[in-house]
């Protein structure tokens, strides 16, 4: 029994296997370094739903059904979100690196898997009442397309605002949280205007590169869903974007500490998993133990 | 009145007017209808014509047949027909009158009396004949016909509803018995009376035959004077031949019925419309469709033209607009009403029906296609659910509203409520199923994220476990080597109680021989002393002494007898042995105080053989001695040394060769060291030295006084001094000095047969000397090469004892080491540093607290310091205080080391660096690396231009430490000048600058070819906007805005320019660009636009095109590439980013290829995207091709070749 079990879990993983490896020659979208057990998950989720007895007729559909294939792709995107989601994080930012950013003439912010946009917009609210709002410039990319959209679209259910001003106010917020957006019809619309500063586009971390020097990279809750060879690959690309002195903000349960690269960083908060490139990184440059 | 005569075939085709009565009243009316019936024919026509056609067939007949067979005699034929005819016809004429005329006459008669009235009269023909038989069925055929008539006229009358009868002039013929009741009149009375009459007004007879005229058979009536309603069907009479004659009213009241079947009519459309209403609201709709499809029904349904429909909102007892019909949507018109606003509003609030009536012309309008209308009336009308307003319906038409549409409305609005609030209900029912749903999905998701965080702690907490047994096995192993340790440390320990022991003891001899020694050493430096003094006040009696001899020889005034001179002489040449004598005491002492300078120099072998000749040929000459020297070939010609002390050493030796040989020979061999020649100094290498060989065939020494005669005042025997004179001095002397000059004297002597005196001279004493024993030294000014800096210190430790717990290098110390001090309280650390420190090359001297370490910086003035925080005594903080404070100490390089978490502090005070306890080995690694490149690198000198006092004495504060030197210039020209004149690592500009702006000096620095590589920091107060930025950023290395954490930046990059090692321009780049030097004519002077947000980007790529001459242009957008390609159609190729603010690169290259100059304008699309279909995405965008950041240049270059060439 026990043997027929190892061996159908063999024939799975095989699937799964065959099933991304389509999905990244086909559509260049690469999961092959998710983990795997999340991706089991999701797979299976959407077999229960579409009635497809196995992961061969998946892959099937996915090479065939361009459809069915978007919604395979939404089921990889976990778009868990809110505005000022972990405010603490929002208040660290306000009260540690704001008063940094200040110093550079203009800045450029890197929201890697941006999701629905909640937390673009959170930071560039802080940003507006920081008085920084005309010096920088938000980058939120996602490498799910239609998600981008939406984000683009910022508007989100009205039930969820009661607890995104909760948010808000934790997080340090100065105004009234109602003056950044208009509620009907069931949605609240975020003031346009806090777009003005934002470029969204999809970008794949998995697969893309560096596209410019950020003094700051949010990527929340996006590498626990990597292993951990593609969690370094993405912090080394994280690292190659930012400036020296540029700021990589992780999610709470996210860490470099195994990453291979945390002595190119030091620590700013260690409860808000904010880290500060290091000037000298190596070798032949002088490292300083600031 | 004409004769009447009656028609049978009229009777019965009259039977379908179904005329059933046999009443006598009917009688008359019959009677006449029959004559008049009879009235327009003659019956004797009829019954002649049949007669006179018979003839004329026989007539016409006959003769045919004749004509036919005999048509020869024609003629004749013809004239006895017509005989014949006219015989006949006689015939017939004569029985028609008798047998047809008369019975005829009396059927006419009876017929016209039977038209009259008298129904009694019958014929009366006897007559056996037909027409006797056909009287007799004829009379009883009247008969059967007035039964009839009056069984007919009974029937009419028995009908209980009036029946009307008027012939074409509108004259009364016939009424029943019902009709004389309604009308109120007696049939007889009016009879060919004209319809119209007194009773007009009770039944209107004209107008139903005016609408059967109009072909209306059959039609309602409802008379309003009695209120009630009739049935009317009339129909037209008609004769036998068809001909209209009258026409026939049958009146129904229907009053009755009617009521009925409007009552039932009206309960239809109720429940109609209700049966219908349910059905439309039936289904799921939610509200809006709901109302929507309500107001459209019931607007249909009460023939409104108009209406609109409005929910009740609970929450804020609010009514909205959810629906209408055929309503135009006028400005300024709410869609909403609070409970008691408006119509609407009082509707809900009353929970009554409102209905207005002639409503204002410009109330509301209602527009189609036609035109457009003002509806009449409107009724608003609420409904409710349980006593609770759920709406209010409002519905206007063209016409007043009926009761029955009104209690319509009213009945459908009860089942209205219901629907809403079923539908209310249904729809809060499915929100709360959705966000239920939504909660789910969400919860989901949720959940896998919870799922996946946990995965990933557990992921974590596996790898901590993995490194907790890796810990644990490493803890293990401590432990077994702990023990290990303990074992040997007993050991040790008893090890050194002896050890200890025998110190003790030899510290004790040691201390006994030291105090010797010293003793000695005073004795020594006494006598040293004195002689020096002596040797001077000596000397200057002896001076004049010399001079005022030898004035005295010369006898210039001829008053000196010969023996005179004499004595003069001998005195002259007496205090000429006294001055080398006391010159010789004095070199000895200079020796022996360690005072002796020697000069190395190139010393010529040949000038010294040559000297030694000239000096001493004459003497052996005098002394009849033969005299050699001889040079063999395998000596250099020069070699490294004193020429002076060398020739000192040779004549000494050569003066006693000489002095103690009577007869014989003196010989001076110049050689390398013999074979086996045992060589005592270990700085002479017997092939890189030379041996300076004086023999004699003297009396010679006896080997035991062969050590003795090197001593000052000893020769080999006593007695000799008083035979041979001199002074002894001469042999230790040479001795002390062939050591100095790193060689050595050896004797080799037998007596009576002559002595070799060896004197070895090493070639190139500077290089023996360096393989020395530190001890010697210390005495050897010599050994420093030329170049040498300041002089050796004298490096005897302040304090004698060593620390009890680490055994430093204070002892082995050497002028020119690197020193390293560690200023730290916990011997195992110290013991670590101490061999980090030994394996980088250094001396470590280690202090154990604050003072000391002071003490040792001031008098070792060490190459660096580690320094500790947490001291017994004054802590770190102070001691980097007061080194900073001596400027001896102050250019150190000190490195902190401490469990204190202050490292900004520690910089700001100077500190090279900041480790915090425990450290790693790595960390340790990497601070030493950090000391030495502090230590290997020259002071670095930066300038900071600000004018404003208080910032520039705070930037100085911040930055300046030892190895850094900060100028300052308080504004642009001052600044420029110190640059051009002076060497700066470094500069920090402040925009605001009195006399020139930042930008110009910016520029001009940039322009100047000796110091546009200067790294330059912007430090300003005020807000760039992106174009200033942009234009800073071609000739600025960082940009620094002040504010509150400004400093800390300042500080941390000005570092980095400050202390990185490595060169502006990397290697790679020099070495490509000289290497693509051959390439530059494709791309020079070719305009280049580049497409990018990125400055730096831009930078980079502009730098290297530039450096190939070609022209640049810049955009930072879509929108400003196409603005600048307008400006600069010349353009020959753009790099385009596609990431860009305001128009991204895919809308930019789409908009230039629309435009027709630019359609083969080559684009190059850069984008950090490398997923397949991003370049395809380019490509179809308009790009030529494309190139993933981070940009290689090599390939940017070649793709530039190739879309340029």
């Amino acid at each position: 029994m026990v043997c027929m079990d190892s061996n159908l879990q063999e024939s799975r993983d095989i699937e799964i296997d065959l099933l991304l490896e389509a999905v990244f020659r086909k559509y260049g979208h690469d999961f092959r370094d998710y983990i795997r057990v999340h991706i089991k998950r999701r797979i299976d989720h959407r077999m229960r739903i579409s009635g497809c007895e196995h992961i061969s007729d998946m892959q099937h559909r996915v090479l065939y059904d361009r459809h069915f294939f978007e919604v395979f792709l939404q089921d990889f995107s976990i778009n868990v979100t809110e505005l000022f989601r972990d405010p603490s994080f929002y208040l660290t930012v306000r009260r540690d690196i704001v008063p940094v950013l200040k110093t550079y003439p203009h800045i450029k912010i890197w929201h890697a898997g941006c999701a629905t946009g909640e937390e673009v917009y959170s930071m560039s609210i802080l940003l507006r009442e920081e008085g920084l709002s005309d010096k920088a410039r938000i980058y939120a990319t996602d490498y799910h397309r239609a998600v981008v959209q939406r984000a683009k679209r910022g508007v989100y259910p009205i039930e969820n605002m009661k607890e995104y001003t909760l948010n808000y106010q934790k997080s340090g917020g100065r105004h009234s949280f109602a003056d950044y957006y208009r509620a009907d019809y069931g949605s609240a619309v975020l003031d346009r205007s806090l777009r003005d500063g934002i470029i969204f586009a999809d970008h794949n971390l998995v697969t893309d590169g560096v596209f410019g020097d950020m003094h700051m990279v949010v990527c929340r809750n996006v590498l626990i869903y990597f292993n951990r060879d593609l969690q370094h690959r993405v912090i080394r690309l994280f690292m190659d974007s930012l400036l020296p002195g540029g700021f990589l903000c992780l999610g709470k349960k996210e860490t470099l500490r195994f990453s291979g690269c945390d002595h190119l960083f030091e620590p700013v908060s260690n409860s808000e998993k904010i880290y500060k490139k290091r000037l000298f990184d190596s070798g032949d440059r002088i490292r300083r133990d600031l | 009145m004409p004769a009447k005569h009656v028609n049978f075939h009229l009777i019965k085709s009259k039977t379908y007017c179904s005329f059933p009565s046999h009443a006598d009243a009917n009688r008359i009316w019959f009677t006449k209808k029959v004559s008049s019936m009879l009235k327009d024919h003659n019956i004797k026509d009829k019954l002649l014509w049949p007669v006179g056609f018979l003839m004329l067939v026989v007539t016409c007949f006959l003769p045919g047949v004749f004509l036919i067979e005999k048509s020869r005699n024609l003629n004749h034929w013809l004239l006895i027909i017509g005989i014949l005819s006219m015989m006949t016809l006689i015939l017939v004429i004569y029985s028609l009158s008798r047998h047809i005329v008369k019975p005829l006459r009396n059927l006419v008669e009876v017929s016209t009396s039977l038209a009259d009235g008298n129904f009694e009269r019958r014929f009366d023909i006897d007559a056996r004949d037909e027409f006797g038989i056909a009287a007799d069925h004829i009379n009883r055929a009247f008969d059967i016909v007035i039964d009839k008539m009056f069984w007919y006229e009974g029937m009419l009358d028995a009908i209980p509803f009036p029946i009307l009868v008027t012939d074409l002039n509108m004259r009364w013929t016939f009424i029943n018995r019902a009709a004389e009741g309604m009308l109120g009149v007696q049939r007889s009375a009016v009879y060919g009376e004209y319809c119209t009459g007194p009773h007009s007004d009770v039944w209107d007879t004209e107008y139903s035959i005016h609408r059967l005229k109009g072909g209306e058979t059959s039609y309602n009536l409802h008379h309003a004077l009695t209120d009630r309603h009739y049935q009317v069907d009339t129909a037209w009479l008609h004769d036998s031949k068809g001909s209209k004659t009258g026409h026939i009213q049958i009146i129904q009241d229907t009053s009755e019925a009617t009521r009925l079947r409007q009552k039932a009519e009206h309960r239809n459309w109720l429940r109609s419309g209700e049966a219908e209403l349910g059905h439309l609201m039936r289904g799921e709709a939610a509200i809006p469709e709901l109302s929507k499809s309500i107001i459209t029904f019931l607007c249909k349904y009460v023939n409104g033209f108009a209406g609109a429909f409005y929910v009740a909102r609970n929450e804020d007892r609010m009514l909205e607009l959810t629906a209408s019909y055929a309503h135009t949507r006028k400005k300024g018109l709410p869609n909403r009403f609070a409970f008691g606003e408006g119509l609407v509003g009082q509707a809900a609030l009353e929970k009554e029906t409102i209905l207005i009536t002639d409503v204002p012309p410009d109330y509301i309008r209602i527009d189609s296609g036609l035109g457009t209308g003002t509806p009449r009336n409107i009724a608003v009308v609420p409904f409710l659910f349980e006593d609770q307003v759920k709406g209010v319906i409002e519905v206007a038409g063209f016409h007043d509203f009926s009761p029955r549409e009104m209690e319509f409305l009213e009945t459908a609005v009860r089942h209205i409520g219901v629907a809403v609030n079923t539908a209310h209900s249904r729809s809060q029912t499915k929100k709360l199923l959705d966000q239920t749903r939504s909660q789910a999905e969400k919860l989901r998701i949720q959940q896998e994220e919870v799922r996946q965080t946990n995965e990933e702690l557990e992921a974590q907490t596996r790898a901590l476990r993995a490194s907790e047994s890796n810990l644990q096995a490493q803890q293990e192993e401590l432990r077994v080597t702990n023990e290990e340790l303990e074992e040997r440390t007993k050991a040790l320990e008893k090890q050194r109680d002896d050890i200890r022991q025998k110190n003790r003891a030899l510290k004790e001899a040691h201390e006994e021989i030291e105090h010797k020694a010293r003793d000695l050493e005073i004795a020594s430096r006494y006598k040293s002393e004195f002689m020096a003094n002596i040797s001077h006040e000596l000397r200057t009696p002896l001076n004049s002494i010399l001079i005022l001899s030898q004035l005295l020889s010369q006898n210039k005034d001829h008053n000196l007898s010969d023996k005179q001179m004499e004595f003069a002489q001998t005195i002259h040449s007496s205090g000429s042995d006294l001055l080398s004598l006391i010159n010789e005491i004095l070199d000895l002492s200079k020796v022996e105080a360690g005072k002796l300078e020697i000069v190395l120099e190139e010393m010529s072998l040949a000038e010294l053989t040559e000297d030694i000749r000239r000096t001493f040929e004459p003497m052996a000459q005098q002394r009849n001695l033969s005299f050699g020297i001889d040079v063999h070939k395998e000596v250099p010609d020069y070699i490294q040394s004193d020429g002076k002390r060398v020739w000192q050493v040779m004549k000494n030796l050569l003066s006693n060769a000489f002095k103690f040989t009577e007869a014989g020979e003196v010989r001076v061999d110049i050689q390398r060291p013999r074979p086996g020649t045992v060589l005592k100094n270990p700085a002479l290498e017997p092939d890189r030295a030379v041996a300076l060989a004086v023999s004699d065939t003297g009396i010679g020494i006896p080997p035991d006084k062969q050590e003795l005669i090197f001593n000052a005042f000893q020769q080999a025997d006593g007695t000799t001094s008083r035979k041979y004179g001199g002074t002894g001095l001469g042999l230790s002397i040479s001795k002390e000095f062939a050591r100095f000059l790193g060689g050595e004297i050896q004797v080799d002597s037998i007596p009576g047969k002559g002595s070799t005196f060896t004197f070895f001279l090493p070639e190139d004493p500077a290089r023996s000397l360096e393989n020395q024993k530190p001890e010697q030294s210390m005495a050897r000014p010599i050994s420093a090469p030329a170049n040498t800096p300041p002089p050796a210190p004298n490096l005897n430790p302040p304090k004698q004892e060593v620390p009890a717990f680490v055994k430093d290098d204070r002892r082995s110390l050497r002028q020119g080491d690197k020193t390293l001090l560690i200023i730290e309280d916990d011997p195992n650390f110290c013991r670590i540093l101490l061999e980090l420190g030994r394996d980088r090359g250094f001396k470590v001297l280690i202090a154990e607290d604050g003072e000391t370490g002071l003490h040792f910086a001031d008098f070792f003035t060490p190459s660096a310091i580690i320094l500790d925080i947490e001291l017994p005594g004054i802590d770190g903080w102070s001691v980097m205080a007061r080194l900073k404070e001596n400027p001896k100490t102050r250019p150190i390089p000190v490195h902190f080391v401490s469990v204190s978490d202050r490292p900004l502090d520690a910089l700001r005070m100077g500190a090279v660096g900041f480790l915090i306890k425990p450290v790693s080995m790595e960390r340790m690694e990497e601070a030493f690396t950090r000391i030495e490149q502090v230590i290997a690198r020259p002071v670095k000198r930066l300038l900071v231009v600000e004018d404003e006092e208080d910032q520039k004495r705070s930037i100085i504060e911040l930055i300046g430490n030892g190895d850094v030197e900060i100028q300052a210039a308080a504004n642009g020209f001052a600044a420029f000048a110190r640059l051009q004149q002076e060497t700066f690592d470094c500069v920090i500009l402040d925009l605001g600058l009195g006399d020139m702006s930042g930008f110009e000096l910016l520029s001009r620095i940039r322009k100047d070819e000796c110091i546009s590589r200067i790294p330059i920091i912007i430090y300003t107060g005020r807000d760039l906007s992106r174009e200033e930025e942009t234009e800073l950023r071609k000739y600025a290395d960082s940009i620094i805005i002040k504010g509150a954490r400004s400093p800390e930046r300042l500080l941390e990059e000005t570092t980095l320019f400050l202390h990185r090692v490595e060169t502006r321009m990397d290697p790679d780049k020099e070495g490509m660009s000289l290497k693509s030097l051959a390439h530059t004519d494709v791309l020079k002077d070719k305009t280049i636009m580049i497409v990018d947000d990125d400055m730096r980007n831009v930078f980079a790529i502009g730098s290297v095109l530039e450096e190939r001459k070609a022209r640049l242009l810049e955009a930072r957008d879509g929108l400003e590439c196409l603005r600048t390609l307008k400006a600069h159609p010349e353009t020959d190729l753009v790099i385009m980013d596609i990431m860009m603010p305001e128009m991204d690169g895919y809308e930019a290259m789409g908009r230039i290829r629309e435009q027709r100059p630019f359609a083969k304008l080559p684009i190059i699309a850069l984008t950090a995207k490398a997923m397949k279909g991003d370049k395809q995405k380019c490509i179809e965008a308009g790009a030529n091709d494309y190139l993933a950041k981070p940009v290689d240049v090599e390939k940017l270059l070649s793709l530039l070749r190739v879309w340029l060439y």
